[in-house]
């Protein structure tokens, strides 16, 4: 790839923007108004619900009797629910919503054919809505991450349809040569998500492949969701987001370009070893060990690249709220991936297959990564689109705070719980049932970190209800988490 | 919109070379397999399923027995799955061609139950009140469901919970907390019996049925085996 073609400079603007370029973000910005905050508020509601899911299916798992009386409320239903609404529902919405943002901006154009994007709005909650009740109603299909049945699915790939012919007219009219690194992440999620989910569907549902082969491609479609859907938005809004806040280029385009197609190669092939020691030829789980080691690669250069153009910077995240979350999600997939490494090892494999450690592992990626750094583009984009400033900043904090010890407990506790589960699954003079007695302290720690986000989350939502209600404040000064000194000289 | 093209191939590419690896290329490789049988071509192994199968089979599916229950058998070598019989050999992926959905599983929360119709302690009887117990609509009802079905047949065994699977994770498994089993016949048993009762007894008869098949009994340990692994 020519290296001319990501000049890395673009983020660095803000700082020396004239007054016709201020201008023209204005008009961008506004124009993107309606659907992205439609994106951000469906995206809300569904974390909240996901959340309360979240906290019934945790609750359940050491107090089984909570509410047993009704079926639609039984541990195994709620539990893909809860699993689906995050998601479809919160995370693919919110990441959606950020994209958009950010493909407008990165494109300097202002968005055309908002109605495209609000139908895709419109569809795809329908589909999420129906899914979930589909799943809730005892309508699942029993395949990870895709137990959402045919009927929601057709209706969300019709959503997702409209989203990203959208995505791809916007960047057919885009203005200027220039394509930033993010842009490519962004335009990689777009095109890969619709290739994953058909695969994942019609080897499922339409020309099902025989037995075993069934579970390959449902962990290679989850994991695929992971890194190239959710990891993909995740990165390329971090790569954003931090230039941006900091008022500066990304240290390196080199790295940038060695992170992006590395990560493309590489965590696309993992997904196997999830599969370890499972009636499968063994080349396949290996391959994925080898790719899931290699994606130490991306891990590298990405996280030098973050912490370089960081350098020196750190201090701001004293003030900047999107900021801090956009710099714990991107430290966080570097811990998500040497876990991931980790985990994978065949030796450790064996202990940690079966066992609470993979739930870590997912949380990991989709919230201490993904769900972070989305939130931190939130904080920026939301002000933006509503002319308004966040009102409170001790709530910010507080929201912060919350995810930060909450996730930091949950993964730590699963992490754990796991190994000394696996420890006991594997020997086999203990009964199995003492390898669940052993996990349950754990998986009460991991109520209450479950607690801890269940409060992130609400005060999150109250947060972002004050601004849609517009009582956000009116100041031309964003919102700082702390008062900003004299000599700091932070962008919002 | 120089570097647009190659960016577009790339991200094509990379894709495709995880899609047609990761997928393609198994299915061509496993993705065709036959039962097999003995040198005189009776005794087929696996024998394709029965409709009951499939419709306990939807039962798995739609309840989530998967998030808690896993169905393979790894091998000795790699874990104490067989020390703990849960097979005598490990799983192989003509097991499973007839499955559809697939249920391998990654968790256990309960044990693993690729065998268990195979089991010494499984019965229908038995099997069935463990299922039944995982429904977890309120332990009265269960037990009614239960007895009406099972009135002659659920003996007064030790709950079949209590030993080879584990409650504390599943929705009120009220049996193994008391202790017993439900008398089947009792009067408090009869007397909350609602509208749950005949669902439950198609459900659990179904699951039921579907374990029952679920045995990936090794009559043909060199065929099965005998693709590599």
């Amino acid at each position: 790839m020519n290296a001319t073609g990501i000049p890395l400079k673009e983020p660095a603007i803000s700082a020396v923007a004239g007054d016709t370029e201020q201008l023209e973000r204005a008009y961008i910005d506004a124009s993107t108004r309606v659907p992205v905050l439609m994106f951000y508020t469906s995206a809300m509601a569904w974390l909240i619900l996901g959340t309360l899911l979240a906290g019934f299916v945790s609750f359940k798992l050491h107090s089984p009797d909570l509410l047993s009386d009704i079926s639609f409320l039984t541990w195994g239903r709620v539990r893909p629910a809860h699993m689906n609404v995050m998601v479809y529902g919160w995370a693919s919405m919110a990441g959606m919503g950020t994209a958009i943002w950010l493909m407008a901006r990165l494109c300097r154009t202002v968005l055309r054919y908002p109605l495209l994007l609000v139908a895709g709005a419109c569809f795809w909650n329908l589909g999420v809505l129906l899914g979930v009740g589909g799943i809730l109603l005892g309508d699942s299909t029993g395949y990870q991450w895709l137990e959402f049945p045919g009927y929601a699915a057709i209706i969300l790939f019709v959503a997702y349809t409209l989203v990203a012919s959208w995505a791809v007219l916007m960047f057919r009219y885009r203005r200027g040569e220039q394509i930033y690194i993010t842009q490519w992440y962004l335009l990689g999620a777009f095109l890969w998500f619709p290739w994953l989910y058909a695969a994942g569907q019609i080897m499922l549902f339409v020309v099902p492949v025989q037995g075993v082969l069934q579970s390959a491609v449902g962990w290679w479609y989850a994991n695929n969701l992971l890194f190239l859907w959710f990891g993909a938005i995740g990165l390329g809004t971090a790569y954003y987001m931090i230039p941006k806040v900091i008022g500066r280029p990304v240290y390196s385009y080199h790295l940038a370009t060695i992170g992006f197609w590395s990560y493309a190669l590489f965590s696309s092939w993992t997904g196997m070893q999830r599969l370890v020691d499972g009636p499968f030829p063994a080349w396949m789980i290996t391959a994925s060990i080898a790719a899931t080691i290699l994606t130490m690669i991306p891990v590298a250069t990405v996280g030098l690249n973050h912490h370089m153009t960081m350098q020196g910077y750190f201090p701001l995240m004293r003030y900047s709220p999107t900021l801090r979350f956009t710099v714990f999600g991107a430290m966080s997939y570097t811990v998500f991936s040497v876990v991931g490494v980790l985990i994978s090892l065949r030796s450790v494999a064996r202990y940690v297959n079966f066992t609470q450690a993979s739930i870590a592992y997912s949380h990991l990626g989709l919230y201490a990564f993904f769900t972070m750094v989305i939130f931190g583009s939130m904080y920026y984009i939301v002000p933006r689109l509503i002319g308004r400033e966040w009102r409170y900043a001790s709530l910010i904090k507080l929201h912060f705070w919350a995810s930060a010890y909450g996730i930091g407990l949950m993964t730590l506790m699963l992490l754990a719980g796991g190994f000394l589960q696996g420890s006991s699954m594997e020997d086999p003079s203990l009964a199995f049932s003492e390898s669940v007695e052993t996990v349950l302290p754990y998986l009460r720690g991991r109520s209450l970190a479950g607690l801890l986000l269940t409060a992130s989350h609400f005060i999150f939502a109250y947060h972002f209800g004050l601004m849609l209600l517009g009582l956000g404040r009116t100041s031309t000064v964003p919102t700082f988490l702390n008062p900003v000194e004299a000599e700091a000289s932070g962008g919002h | 919109m120089k570097g647009l093209a190659p960016l577009f191939l790339g991200i094509f590419g990379t894709f495709a070379f995880s899609w047609l690896g990761l997928t393609v290329i198994p299915n061509w490789q496993i993705g065709h397999l036959n039962p097999q049988s003995d040198e005189e071509g009776t005794d087929i192994y696996p024998q394709p399923q029965s409709g009951m199968f499939e419709r306990g089979a939807h039962v798995y599916a739609a309840n989530g027995c998967i998030y808690c229950h896993s169905q393979q058998v790894r091998a000795d070598y790699a874990a104490a799955d067989i020390e703990r019989k849960w097979g005598n050999r490990r799983s192989a992926p003509r097991d499973y061609i007839f499955e559809q959905p697939v249920f391998l599983g990654k968790m256990r929360m309960g044990q693993d139950i690729a065998n268990i119709g195979a089991r010494e302690s499984f019965s229908c009887s038995t099997g069935w009140l463990a299922c039944a117990s995982h429904f977890s609509y309120s332990t009265r009802r269960i037990a009614s469901s239960v007895s009406k079905f099972a009135r002659t047949k659920a003996t007064n065994k030790s709950c079949s919970c209590g030993s080879s699977y584990n409650c504390i994770s599943h929705s009120s498994c009220g049996e193994c907390k008391s202790g017993r089993v439900t008398n089947p016949g009792s009067r408090s048993a009869m007397a909350s019996s609602n509208r749950w009762r005949a669902a439950d007894v198609l459900r659990c008869l179904a699951s039921c049925a579907s374990l029952f098949a679920a045995q990936h009994q090794c009559r043909f340990e060199h065929a099965v085996l005998s693709f590599s692994l």
